[in-house]
């Protein structure tokens, strides 16, 4: 059994003014104090308080306490509801509007097209993403502009991004004129009008715009990885492949869960995407339209149930949840 | 007692969550309280009465349009200084672009009790607000307005609910049928269709005759079902307009079936189904025989396309007999939520009347046909230079509104309806659902909608 040293840097260190503590004040342990101190009005005992913490972020709980706890449980209270964009006799009706979403074949159907959007387009916003990030993290020549390119699609509008795809996928578009000079396909791919072909499409483009993003993220996780562990690796005689394998993937688990998440939050919210390359009604028949589009459509309009919507917001708030729990016992579970 | 910092940040949070529901329960800012005949916004004593407008306008107001500041600064301005010039009353114009969910945010802005004095909104939000009791009644706030106004206009917008007119008639435009005269002719076509069965049969004959290279109309059905079905002869809503009755009538399956054989035919392209409604952009490139249906997109031909420009003409929309396009147009509503009434009321009457309506269809070109019964008899309108394409189209859409009929269902029908008709009517013309079975789907779901009252 070996003896554990503490090496001079291991020790604790001493609080420094602006850092939270990371030893328990004095006569805050728990134990009586005979001597009461007096109180601190400045200076490193100050931070030493225990509302300290909160009084820094308290301008943040507060946004979010305004713009995110607040709108919820507003959101919750109004699913059970009959309530109206526009007000007038609010009823309470229970559960009823969650029994009514069940039996919705069209919420069915949203709920079907969020759940197969994410579904497809996770996956390639962790793992695309991770491969260009590995692309571009050698300090080589003009890397920098490489890796601006790949971020522009991340900061461009959604709206201007759909339109330009929408343009390139058109049956008489660019990408099928390609297609068919090539020979490729002998008849124009139906991008937008086939329900199956527009859904891939929208993938596409959240997958393509989500890119840089992600990119982004994963260069500050290999960036953290040990250029030892490489070393070590080549010197086992690993090549690229297995170095990626064995040192990349296992260095950057966490930043993949984080970016899982975020996909899938970002999934399974997704509007703008099938808005403008399937039209209002999303997609012909509003056969593509996901959960915000449903939301939307059944529960913002002049004369629509807001208490619906909200119903089906709350539905989506717990479908996300059970993803981001998904995801996270999925990284817990590769960990262990 | 000693709390550990857990306790003490569970503590914090649990507060906030108190906060959250204490302060926005069901009767807050969520959902609202009172009955649908309470007065919204604190509305004023002189608003909500029943009592005639009498006092002289004074003061300033608020005014928003719809997508007219930028193009139409130098018309409206004027327009607006002259009013202050006669009254006294300074107005404050702002305008919203019309774009994206429009109806979204004029409701929020009801919501919030921040609508403009005087409002330029559409149908749909009209009666929205109307339902929910935001708007001034015009018969009683200012009685005899309405015989300024062409009866189907005035008598379109008669309200169901809270108010029996909750809105001025402003600005229309009526379905006309404009076509690019070469390409007709290259089609082997010699007469405009006389209905709007010919219309579809001569967008068959289109498609067999272009190749593919150029097409007959769009698909997209969201700007034209409700002319086209009304003017094929459609009977919409049951006489005590209990239900929707469209779905049943079998000249509405008929006119689905028209549109779903042209588009299998190759009449429109593919992507136009849910593609932009507005077919001008195709038309200005040359792809599209038939053009947008409405003298406006004249004037962007003439400026962006002036060799297509002469190339254009217009006719009357296609129809069966004795059945045209019921009216349809921008209103002019006053919230209840002004704090300046009779400066609002007189500022809306102004911008809806004759003279204002007439110089703004001058200014546009007959792209706006004014819904004043004088601006309408102006010989502008009767003694139009036919030569011209624009004039042309500006006396066939005056023509189209001396005939127009009162929209019985206007007050009835909302997005919410108007999106599922749409989207079955997709289904139709795609040809995954039959004609009959699109329209009683889409009937049902109206009916449903009528039903729950969205």
């Amino acid at each position: 059994m070996s003896k554990s040293i503490v090496l001079p840097d291991q020790r604790p260190a001493k609080d420094l003014p602006g850092q939270f503590p990371t030893t328990a004040p004095k006569g805050d342990s728990g134990t009586s104090s005979k001597t009461k101190k007096p109180r601190p009005h400045s200076g490193v005992e100050l931070y030493r308080k225990w509302w300290v913490p909160y009084l820094w972020t308290a301008p943040a709980i507060l946004g979010v306490v305004y713009f995110a706890i607040i709108p919820f449980v507003n959101t919750v209270a109004l699913s059970f509801t009959d309530a109206r964009p526009l007000g007038g006799v609010v009823h309470d009706v229970g559960v009823a509007n969650y029994v009514d979403m069940f039996h919705d074949a069209g919420f069915w159907q949203a709920t079907g097209n969020s759940i197969l959007y994410a579904l497809v387009a996770v996956p390639i916003l962790v793992i695309l993403p991770l491969l260009l990030a590995v692309l571009v993290l050698p300090k080589i020549p003009f890397i920098g502009f490489f890796r601006s390119v790949y971020y522009i699609p991340a900061v461009s509008s959604t709206v201007v991004v759909a339109l330009a795809w929408q343009f390139l996928l058109k049956e008489d578009g660019p990408v099928n004129s390609v297609l068919l000079q090539m020979h490729l396909i002998s008849g124009p791919i139906p991008f937008i009008t086939n329900s199956w072909a527009l859904t891939f499409s929208a993938i596409a483009l959240t997958a393509w715009k989500g890119l840089g993003f992600y990119m982004v993220l994963y260069i500050a996780a290999l960036s953290n990885i040990e250029g030892s562990l490489y070393e070590a690796a080549r010197t086992d005689g690993a090549g690229s492949f297995r170095q990626f394998w064995h040192v990349t993937l296992p260095g950057t688990r966490r930043m993949m869960t984080l970016v899982g998440v975020l996909a899938a939050i970002g999934s399974l919210r997704v509007f703008s995407e099938i808005y403008i390359l399937g039209g209002s009604t999303g997609g012909i028949g509003g056969a593509n339209a996901t959960l915000p589009f449903y939301i939307q459509d059944k529960g913002l309009s002049i004369g629509g149930n807001l208490g619906y919507g909200s119903a089906v917001s709350v539905f989506l708030f717990v479908l996300t949840l059970g993803l981001i729990v998904m995801s996270q016992r999925l990284s817990k579970t590769s960990e262990d | 007692m000693k709390l550990s910092l857990r306790t003490k940040g569970a503590t914090l949070v649990a507060a906030s969550m108190l906060l959250a529901v204490t302060g926005c329960g069901v009767s807050g800012a969520g959902t609202g309280g009172g009955s649908a005949a309470a007065e919204p916004c604190n509305a004023l004593a002189a608003v909500t009465n029943g009592t005639a407008v009498t006092d002289k306008p004074s003061g300033e107001i608020t005014f928003q349009t719809v997508g007219l500041q930028k193009p139409f600064a130098d018309f409206f301005q004027p327009v607006i200084d002259k009013f202050t010039a006669d009254t006294g009353v300074k107005v404050k114009w702002t305008d919203d672009s019309g774009e994206g969910e429009f109806s979204t945010r004029m409701l929020t802005q009801a919501r919030a009790c921040s609508l403009p004095d005087v409002v330029n909104i559409n149908a749909a939000t009209v009666f929205g607000l109307n339902n929910a009791n935001y708007l001034i009644d015009w018969d009683k706030k200012a009685p005899g307005t309405g015989d300024t106004f062409i009866p189907a206009a005035w008598d379109s917008l008669k309200g169901t609910v809270n108010s029996s007119h909750p809105a001025l008639p402003w600005y229309g435009g009526l379905a006309i049928l404009t076509y690019n005269k070469d390409l007709f002719a290259q089609a082997g076509l010699t007469e405009v269709p006389k209905t709007v069965a010919d219309l579809y049969q001569d967008a068959v004959a289109i498609a067999q005759k272009s190749g593919g290279k150029y097409f007959a109309l769009g698909a997209n059905p969201s700007w034209t079902y409700q002319s086209e079905m009304s003017r094929a002869g459609v009977k919409w809503m049951s006489d005590d307009h209990k239900k929707f009755i469209f779905g049943d009538d079998p000249k509405a399956v008929a006119y689905v079936k028209e549109v779903a054989d042209a588009y299998k035919a190759g009449a429109m392209p593919k992507d136009s189904l849910t593609g932009n409604p507005d077919v001008g952009q195709a038309f200005n490139a040359g792809q599209l025989v038939f053009g947008t249906p409405n003298a406006g997109f004249l004037r962007n031909i003439k400026t962006n396309n002036p060799d297509l420009y002469t190339k254009t003409l217009s006719a009357p929309a296609p129809h069966e007999d004795n059945a045209y396009e019921p009216f349809g147009g921008q209103m002019i509503a006053v919230p209840k939520s002004t704090k300046n009434l009779p400066a609002a009321v007189a500022f809306a009457k102004y911008i809806t009347g004759p003279d204002v309506q007439l110089a703004f269809a001058k200014r546009l070109q007959s792209a706006a046909m004014p819904t004043a019964k004088a601006a309408l008899e102006d010989s502008y309108f009767t003694n139009a230079d036919k030569s011209d394409p624009q004039a042309l189209a500006g006396s066939v859409a005056a023509e189209a509104f001396k005939h127009a009929t009162v929209n019985t269902t206007l007050a009835y029908w909302t997005p919410a309806m108007d999106t599922a008709v749409i989207k079955e009517l997709q289904t139709a013309i795609a040809g995954t659902k039959t004609p009959e079975q699109a329209l009683k789907d889409a009937q049902d779901e109206a009916n449903k909608l009528l039903a729950s009252g969205s």
